[in-house]
């Protein structure tokens, strides 16, 4: 009697079986995920732009610049003296150097908004998406900006230092693979 | 006995591994694990970062500038947190932090070279705390060689203050000598002619703010 019930159904023992394999794999994925919850991953220089500077994407070099150059629209005296001292090696006219600060001033104000908007958000991966959409289109759009009002003497200077200098001081990361 | 009779069987039932059942659980854990890398593999990190060191015009302040762009495809990224240090010859750091960019800033009191460190980090929705940068990896150099003596505030508190008295400054020390800046090596030395001792150290006080 008993026999036969546990002989049931063969198809009774397939899914049993199928339902343990299932945890197992869940089980094994969570592990490795949890594992990679506590771990720290650690990016690699992929692209130094020391030895490789021709590696470098003239837009990534021209965004870097002028997030490292930017400062708030109203600056306090130190990120103007700050930003007078990063800006004196471009070699800029003043009214250059002049309508470029404001154009970085709202850059900045554009970035820092995105930034609380990315600290406010659900954290999913759609809402990250555009942040970082709004955010690579607030750099290209000050570049944009800049580029066309410079003076002709005013983009060649900053063009020589931005693929001269900044490329050589910018490294790409990636994972080791 | 009965009960144990049916417990056994149906242990063996679930349990109980037929020569070709062993290496079906194994691919299930296996498969479990290569899931669970999958994650990985689908995301691809391209983290840029950039770091700059600046003389003040007069000479007396050196900045530093760290900042990060994340170009990176497949997972969600949150939480970006940078980390930048300027480290003095006199090997005193002076750290600022932001969100994807960070400022120092520290008196230039010392010869030798001033290092900047940019260090980031971030949570990925694939595979957890992500870092990148560090000692070895995400620095710039900036070689000062000299001194400026005459410039240089007793109270390290005034330090905040050079910026807006550069001009007065200038005023009061016509013949101050001015740093020139060169590119040696990859490295930025600012050499001020004229100068070469090694001027006492001011204990700094200012460290710098991130944007």
């Amino acid at each position: 009697m008993h026999k036969r019930r546990w002989h049931l159904s063969k198809a009774y023992w397939f899914g049993l079986r199928l339902a343990l394999s299932a945890c197992l794999t869940f089980a094994a994925a969570t592990v490795a995920g949890a594992q990679n919850a506590g771990s720290v991953t650690k990016l690699v220089v992929v692209v130094d732009g020391a030895t490789n500077p021709e590696q470098i994407p003239d837009d990534l070099a021209y965004q870097h610049f002028f997030l490292a150059v930017a400062a708030h629209e109203q600056p306090s005296p130190q990120e103007v003296a700050r930003q007078s001292a990063q800006l004196a090696p471009v070699g800029l006219a003043a009214s250059d150097r002049q309508m470029m600060t404001r154009e970085l001033g709202r850059m900045m104000t554009a970035l820092e908004a995105i930034d609380a908007a990315e600290r406010a958000s659900d954290g999913s991966v759609t809402a990250l998406s555009d942040l970082k959409v709004q955010r690579a289109a607030a750099r290209a759009r000050a570049i944009t900006t800049v580029r066309g009002a410079l003076s002709t003497e005013g983009a060649s200077a900053l063009d020589d230092y931005v693929i001269g200098i900044v490329k050589r001081g910018i490294k790409i990361y990636g994972t080791a693979n | 006995m009965e009960r144990l009779t049916e417990f056994t069987s149906f242990r063996s039932r679930l349990f109980g591994l037929r020569p070709t059942q062993g290496p079906v659980l194994l691919c299930c854990l296996a498969a479990g694990l290569v899931w669970a890398s999958e994650a990985r593999a689908q995301m691809q990190f391209n983290v840029s970062s950039y770091n700059q060191i600046s003389l003040s015009s007069d000479g007396s302040t050196v900045y530093g500038t760290s900042s990060f762009i994340d170009n990176s495809v497949g997972c969600g990224h949150s939480g970006y947190a940078t980390t930048a240090t300027l480290i003095t010859p006199d090997s005193t750091r002076f750290s600022g932090g932001g969100y994807l960019y960070g400022n120092t800033t520290a008196p230039y009191d010392t010869s030798g070279t001033y290092t900047e460190l940019g260090q980031l980090s971030f949570h990925c929705s694939c595979v957890g705390t992500v870092g990148s940068g560090g000692d070895s990896q995400c620095v710039a150099h900036l070689k000062l060689e000299g001194g400026r003596p005459q410039n240089r505030h007793p109270n390290p508190k005034k330090e905040q203050d050079v910026a807006t008295s550069a001009s007065r400054t200038e005023q009061q020390n016509p013949q101050r000598l001015r740093p020139t800046a060169v590119v040696v090596s990859g490295l930025l030395a600012v050499a001020i002619p004229g100068a070469g001792k090694r001027i006492p150290v001011v204990q700094p006080a200012t460290a710098a703010a991130g944007r």
